[in-house]
């Protein structure tokens, strides 16, 4: 509780910067006081807008696409009966969380460039190449597909230790009951999961405004801004890279509220399904 | 340890289903393993090969060793490793201490200020402070130059408390009230009923963390001066940099190095194996049945 | 990122590839200074005019430092005064002593330096760093801060109150408010150096004008300058055995030609693409567009953009993306694939690219490869017009204090540092310590892998006169490859007359603004967009700062006469 204290609610303070013009060797008492300016010019700009949206669009697909992905694997991983197999799959599907994007980028394109493997065999044999790597259109197909590769394997940590929790007492008198291996998964394995899963969807909601900041950054001169550019990178050519600290953290606190409604609508929801959310009136 | 340790209640499967399981599997560690093959092989890969493939290399026919050499010789990267390790490992002994506490705290319905402190732990997943606020604040504790500095700052995130507290709370109410009326106190409770109970989470946010600290070259960045001090990602963040540069103010002359591809996928490799490490100890928390263990006895 | 129209100065890095360096590696800092919690942080990238002139003056204009020639030895082929760089076969052995009487006190000498490679091994392992120490008197002790998190460290230092005694800093960051930051809490050093007082210091006085300028903030110096060479706009490597076996000829004399040449190289089949990156600014070159600015006769500043040249020159280049010629992972490349780019093009998959003038040492690293240097040319013939860079890539400053001893010490190891090449300290800064450090073979000094290790501190960033061009162990007759091609190019280099004026608009709004105009570039590049979009963006570019940057860019001109 001190280290929250000390090391971001003392900090936090520090946000007031959002209201100025800050210049850091002027510090906060120096700096000029500019009311909402960096809120209004954060406003007024339609490629706020614009990045926004796609934020919204990609945190989406991602929570259609991505999000079970890691759940689903777990399942499947725990009802693999061999030690060695599931050890062995579940020690690998989690590797790739370690390469960093330049890397995982890079592979793509070694694979789906308009150089790479596929592109490459297609040029070879007459045919004309797939665009994959630099089409606007998929450009968020294609963002959630690696993020699914790098992620999704690192995510079934959380659920196999919640299906870990599970009480096998439960199981041994579902099979007693004469369920079959679908009942089973629907009638004591999601179940207990649930709670989790919903925790999980809850922590993600209030992350929405945040997607995958350089992973897109570094695809971004491919697709080009129209559907590439989030709210993170926005902020970043918009503020970050002249140094404009208050434009920047005006932009972190409006994330901030959007997140703590997101959050609270998804908490009401679990409440009305009976969970436990992260907060309970 | 049989190789099948299915359940005896449970029945044998169908052989079709089996067989669809074992596809999956397959498939799924062949497109993970397959992009960690390019990368291991092409950090032992010769330049000529390395340009003759257009950059990756699938399986090196010259095995070369040069890259790891250029990385290890006369460097600061074994230094550097130890370094990572111990602050990844104190950093998430403290972490993890400080986060259960803070969990099971906050999982007791109706213990002391639990609603307000709940709420105050929450705001801090939604709101953070920017860095320079942050840097003063570790200004002003005497903490710059020193591994405090990479320890305490980001210790307690509620991101891990409120999963923690989200396991905690699966706890039957039952054992809890078995327990005090058996006179355990709130120590005893945590130390006999949740801890075992919460081994599996417990070790995912041990892993989280440690990966956390064992990734942090920010932390390093901003607060240690004496690159003497630093731990292994930032060491080999200058290697990566270095190799991206079209070159540098000090031409050195004649200097032969390994090509630059695969000293960075050597670097890969360097930097992601120890915490792979750690892996294997955690899985053997997360086997299945740990409530019937502990409900058995 | 492909296309970047340039910044005022690019010195170590080259724009193209500079980009790439903050998108490819350089992100993490950015990143994790965001975090979830949006938190600011200023990252690097700067289309910052590195100095500034005429911003409000404190007290009353000083002369800047009178040169004096520095003491050279004999080069093996003669530059010129104009940025033609010396070429040395070999670094002589026995130079001439430059620093005489003691140089430092025995006390620290702290300081910040951004850095290229990994650290150098300790104190009490490096010989190389003992025999320093040793010579300036000084314990040398360098901070060190990858350059990709540069400008993530050094604000958080300033708001900290962190900086070390002396600070070096590399003038492609864009600095928030240099001039006033400068005045804060830098040391005038107007005094110590302004013209004939630096004759104290024979090597400062060795420094040209075009570096002092990048330091001469308010009227006043404030810094030591690194030099750096006046190519600003990179060249175009060419792969020339693929461009001859293709039939083509490697140095073509205007647009028709050069657009023969990419035609005839590009083999889809093959995988063999004529460009691996956008060529923008050469193109733009070949179209005349002026280098960044124009000052027009009454005063005015017009911006490049407004050049009737550019958007043509975009058009071309978006044509020639159309047909085929370059690398399909042309934005990925640039992206993170300089490694990868530089791969191909020593195999023979892509015959040209577009890099830092010091790239060549990079190319030249593996002997085998052929290459050759495209000299630029004007779209309809003749000779093209080249853009130059700052004068300088890092300013050196130190911290506020009236003590003129520690001034004296200051300027006294910056001496010993800026020492010209040929001389005595230079060699000692360039080579070590002879067994451990280098060795001497045929008369010619050869550092070791451990020389190469320990060398590392920094100091070759911090201070200095003009470079010279001296690679003894890489590819014979790459320098002289060179050096030809910068005799063709320095008749032609054209200056940015708002290179070392100071613009507000430009300091806090410039990079945002111009990161905006490369988008709408890109686009039009890689035909995801018409060429009719580019005026529409130039208009906008305007009103979002441009004019106010004219107009700030011509008051300063005026105030300083």
């Amino acid at each position: 509780m001190v280290v929250l204290l000390l090391f971001t609610y003392i900090p936090l303070l520090g946000s007031v910067i959002a209201w100025m013009d800050y210049v850091p060797f002027l510090g906060f008492t120096g700096s000029d006081w500019v009311g909402w300016d960096n809120f209004t010019a954060l406003f007024q700009d339609s490629a706020f807008w614009s990045a926004v949206w796609n934020t919204l669009q990609i945190t989406f697909l991602q929570l259609l696409l991505f999000f079970p992905v890691p759940i689903l694997l777990a399942v499947l991983l725990n009802t693999v009966a061999m030690p060695f197999a599931r050890r062995f799959v579940q020690s690998v599907i989690y590797l790739p969380h370690f390469l960093s994007w330049v890397v995982i980028i890079a592979l793509f394109q070694q694979i789906a460039g308009g150089a790479g493997v596929i592109n490459r065999f297609l040029i070879t044999h007459g045919a004309s190449p797939l665009d994959i790597m630099t089409n606007p259109q998929i450009f968020k197909l294609l963002l959630t597909t690696q993020a699914i590769w790098k992620d999704a394997g690192w995510g079934t940590i959380i659920f196999l230790a919640a299906i870990a929790a599970i009480d096998q007492g439960l199981y041994e008198s579902a099979v007693i009951d004469g369920a079959g291996a679908w009942n089973r998964f629907w009638h004591v394995t999601l179940p207990g999961m649930r709670p989790i899963i919903v925790l999980m969807l809850i922590l993600r909601l209030g992350d929405s405004l945040t997607v995958g900041f350089e992973q897109i950054l570094l695809q971004r001169d491919a697709v080009g801004p129209g559907a590439a550019e989030v709210l993170d990178t926005f902020v970043y050519y918009n503020g970050v890279i002249d140094g404009s600290w208050g434009a920047a953290t005006a932009a972190g606190l409006l994330k901030g509220v959007v997140s703590l409604f997101l959050v609270l609508a998804a908490n009401k929801l679990a409440h009305r399904l009976g969970e436990e959310g992260v907060y309970r009136r | 340890m049989s190789v099948i340790d299915r359940p005896v209640w449970l029945g044998r499967p169908k052989p079709v289903a089996i067989a669809l399981k074992a596809l999956a599997l397959v498939l799924i560690s062949g497109v993970v393993i397959f992009p960690f093959l390019v990368v291991i092989s092409t950090s032992l890969a010769t330049k000529a090969e390395i340009d003759a493939n257009g950059g990756y290399v699938l399986w090196p026919t010259h095995v070369s060793f040069d890259a790891y050499r250029q990385i290890f010789d006369g460097t600061q990267v074994s230094r550097s490793i130890v370094i990572s390790v111990g602050v990844t490992v104190a950093g998430t002994a403290f972490s993890l201490f400080c986060t259960v506490l803070a969990a099971y705290g906050l999982s007791r319905r109706g213990s002391l200020f639990q609603r307000g402190l709940l709420t105050f732990v929450l705001v801090t997943l939604l709101f953070g402070p920017g860095m320079i606020p942050v840097y003063l604040m570790v200004k002003q504790l005497g903490m710059l130059n020193t591994y405090w500095a990479l320890i305490i700052p980001g210790a307690v995130s509620a991101f891990n408390i409120v999963i923690i507290r989200g396991f905690i709370q699966g706890i039957p109410q039952e054992l809890f009230d078995a327990a005090r009326m058996d006179g355990a106190g709130e120590w005893r409770i945590l130390w006999s009923i949740v801890l075992p109970l919460s081994k599996a989470v417990i070790a995912v946010v041990g892993l989280f963390l440690a990966v956390g600290y064992w990734n942090n070259y920010f932390g390093p960045l901003l607060y240690l001066n004496d690159s003497q001090m630093w731990p292994l990602q930032l060491v080999m963040r200058s290697f990566v940099l270095e190799n991206h540069i079209s070159s540098n103010a000090t031409q050195i002359p004649g200097q032969i190095r390994p090509p630059a591809q695969s000293i960075q996928m050597a670097l890969v490799v360097i930097a992601t194996v120890p915490i792979l490490c750690v892996y294997p100890f955690l899985t053997r928390h997360m086997s299945k049945g740990m409530l019937t263990g502990a409900i058995k006895g | 990122m492909t296309i970047d129209n340039g910044s005022a100065s690019r010195p170590l890095v080259n724009p193209l590839s500079r980009r790439n360096v903050l998108k490819g590696a350089g992100l993490g800092a950015a990143l994790a200074a965001f975090g979830v919690p949006l938190a600011a942080c200023g990252s690097g990238s700067g289309s910052g005019s590195g100095g500034g002139a005429a911003a409000p003056a404190a007290g009353k204009s000083v002369p800047l430092p009178t040169y004096v020639p520095p003491v050279k030895p004999k080069p093996t082929l003669e530059g010129n005064g104009q940025g033609l760089m010396d070429v040395y076969d070999s670094f002589p052995l026995n130079g001439p002593k430059t620093v005489n009487g003691p140089v430092g006190d025995g006390g620290e000498f702290n300081f910040l330096v951004m850095t290229y490679g990994e650290p150098a091994p300790p104190l009490e392992e490096n010989v190389y760093w003992q025999l320093l120490n040793k010579e300036l008197n000084v314990k040398v002790n360098p901070i060190r801060v990858p350059f990709a998190d540069f400008a993530t460290k050094f604000p958080a230092m300033v708001a900290g109150d962190d900086l070390p005694e002396v600070v070096s800093i590399p003038l492609y960051m864009n600095v928030a408010r240099l001039p006033q930051l400068a005045e804060a809490q830098f040391t005038d050093l107007s005094d110590h150096l302004s013209g004939d007082a630096v004759k104290k210091y024979p090597n400062l006085a060795g420094i040209q004008e075009a570096g002092w300028l990048n330091g001469y903030l308010n009227g006043r110096i404030y810094g030591v300058p690194k030099s750096d060479p006046v190519y600003g706009a990179g060249q175009i490597y060419t792969k020339t055995d693929v461009i001859q076996a293709a039939g083509a000829n490697p140095q073509p004399k205007n647009l028709a030609e050069f657009k023969d040449l990419a035609k005839a190289v590009t083999n889809p089949k093959a995988g063999v693409y004529a460009f691996g990156g956008s060529i923008s600014e050469f193109l733009q070159m070949a179209f005349g567009v002026p280098n960044k600015w124009t000052r027009n006769a009454d005063g005015s500043f017009t911006s490049a953009y407004e050049h009737p040249g550019f958007i043509p020159a975009i058009q071309e280049m978006a044509g020639m993306y159309k047909s085929g010629y370059f690398h399909p992972d042309t934005t990925m490349n640039a992206n993170q694939g300089k490694v990868q780019r530089d791969a191909l093009f020593r195999s023979g998959k892509i015959a040209m690219i577009m890099d830092g003038t010091r790239a060549v040492g990079i190319v030249a690293d593996d002997k085998d490869v052929v290459f050759g240097l495209m000299v630029p040319f004007a779209k309809d013939g003749g000779k093209g017009i080249y853009w130059t860079g700052g004068g300088a890539y890092a300013m050196t400053m130190l911290k506020k204090t009236s003590d003129k001893s520690k001034i004296e010490r200051f300027l006294r190891v910056l001496d010993y540092i800026a020492a010209p090449f040929g001389s005595r300290e230079s060699f000692i800064m360039s080579y070590g310590v002879e067994g451990a450090d280098y060795t001497v073979k045929n008369g010619v000094a050869v550092l070791t892998t451990r020389g190469q290790r320990e060398q590392d501190l920094g100091l070759a960033y911090i201070a200095g006169g003009p470079q010279v061009l001296n690679d003894p162990q890489g590819a014979p007759g790459v320098d002289k490859l060179n050096y030809e091609w910068q005799q063709q190019v320095v008749p032609n280099l054209l200056a940015n007359p708002a290179q070392h004026l100071y613009s507000q608009t430009q300091n806090s709004k410039g990079a945002a603004l111009e990161q905006q105009m490369q988008d709408a570039i890109t686009s039009v590049f890689l035909g995801r967009e018409q060429p009719s979009t580019l005026a529409p963006a130039v208009q906008k570019w305007k009103a979002g700062g441009g004019d106010r940057m004219a107009k700030e860019f011509a008051e300063a001109a005026a105030q300083a006469g």
